[in-house]
């Protein structure tokens, strides 16, 4: 991995959106022409899977996959969205036979799959209704992985201990409407 | 460390061995806290995917201003009719002598060169177009740099500068937050990042960054941000 590879990541890891803007800047044009080229897509199609690949790279850095990345983060992003565009012609040709397909496969494991993915949307639900500063606390500290020192600086607070209390107040609230919800019955 | 707490150190890989292998102990045992466990990273799952629709959704956005910048660029009558509208709102407002946020701005004369440090050529050729007022040239050489080391705090501040000074406004703030709080940087770019809110429109985060300088009697902006303050008020 070079430097400079390495320097994004731990950036990303550190919290920074900024490089992820830039990465899009420098690379979507060429992304752009290239999935045109290769895979016949529009430009705003080509633009969307670009994104989908900036997101996807982004997960990849939280979920600690990219730390062994062997080759560049161009190559990387245009092999996510690659992926993304082999994958929708995939959809596109297996829709009509899909929910026959899903229905015979309807195994334990992706039963499960659903179950958690269904939690995980609902629970994103409540969060995303919660209000500022709420929603911003927690997503600097799950999310991006700042200390509370850092929280507190970006939000105004006087200090970290300040920023702790409030953070955990706004979990509890959430705590609280998911148990209020109807999510209590699925998670007992 | 409370329970709550606890638990956020165990998920986060912030317990020492000792107490996380205690803690996994009473995961077997506890049912309690096993849900209460399972709880928290679901929420802490729910608060990821909402980021990253947002992040698309932020992308999607960043992506139309791009298509704005390509424009802009070729579109030299519009450019012209701005450029009128800019002079001519300036001698009104000239006219009308009313402060604005750019007249809290605090001077940088930029840092000395280190001579003989050929690996710091680059910065150096950034530092001498800023010195020598050429802010666009040296906001390009300062971003060139960044890509190559998002980090440090020397070139996001200066680039923020170069940002601020060409009416990048989003840019700056976008720079000056990034500086750790560990930073040299940290005050002037604090009290800078309020002047750039400011400058967009956003009162309300302005206030807040002044207020805490202002209340801060050993940070060197404090008597600045207290006169801004007053102004914005």
């Amino acid at each position: 991995m070079t430097l400079e590879t390495s320097a994004i990541i731990e950036a990303i890891k550190a919290g920074s959106e900024k490089i992820l803007f830039q990465l899009y800047e420098t690379y979507r044009d060429e992304f752009v022409s290239w999935a045109i080229r290769n895979h016949q897509v529009s430009i705003e199609e080509a633009k969307d899977v670009f994104q989908e690949s900036i997101v996807g790279f982004y997960k990849s850095v939280k979920s600690g996959k990219a730390d062994a990345l062997e080759v560049t983060i161009k190559t990387y992003l245009f092999s996510i969205g690659k992926n993304v565009i082999l994958n929708a012609i995939k959809r596109r040709g297996i829709e009509a036979k899909a929910l026959e397909n899903f229905k015979e496969a309807h195994d334990n494991g992706i039963q499960e799959h659903y179950e958690h993915e269904h939690l995980v949307h609902l629970i994103k639900r409540l969060y995303q209704a919660l209000g500022s500063p709420c929603k911003e606390i927690l997503e600097m500290y799950y999310e991006r992985g700042f200390d509370m020192e850092s929280v507190a600086s970006r939000v105004g607070y006087k200090n970290a201990d300040v920023a702790k209390k409030k953070k955990y107040e706004c979990l509890k609230t959430l705590e609280e409407r998911i148990k209020m919800s109807r999510l209590r019955e699925i998670l007992n | 460390m409370d329970e709550s707490e606890l638990i956020d150190a165990f998920l986060r890989g912030e317990l020492e061995e000792a107490r996380h292998q205690e803690f996994i102990k009473q995961l077997d045992a506890n049912t309690e806290l096993k849900r209460k466990v399972l709880l928290r990273k679901l929420v802490i799952e729910g608060i990821g995917q909402a980021y990253t629709e947002k992040l698309k959704l932020d992308l999607k956005e960043f992506d139309k201003s791009l298509d704005g910048k390509s424009r802009f660029q070729f579109s030299w009558k519009i450019a012209a009719v701005f450029a009128f509208f800019v002079m001519a709102g300036s001698v009104v407002y000239m006219s009308l002598n009313k402060t604005s946020p750019t007249d809290f701005d605090i001077a940088d004369t930029g840092l000395p060169n280190e001579m003989g440090m050929s690996t710091n050529l680059e910065f150096t050729k950034a530092m001498n177009s800023f010195k020598a007022g050429d802010l666009k040239l040296a906001g390009t050489s300062f971003n060139a740099l960044l890509n190559q080391n998002p980090a440090n705090d020397t070139l996001l501040y200066y680039s923020g500068i170069c940002a601020f000074q060409t009416n990048d406004n989003e840019q700056a703030i976008r720079n000056w937050n990034e500086i750790s709080l560990a930073s040299s940087f940290k005050d002037k770019a604090e009290y800078r990042l309020a002047i750039a809110y400011w400058t967009i429109g956003d009162a309300e985060k302005a206030k807040v960054i002044l207020k805490k300088v202002s209340e801060n009697k050993k940070h060197p902006y404090q008597k600045e941000a207290l006169m801004a303050l007053r102004e914005l008020d």
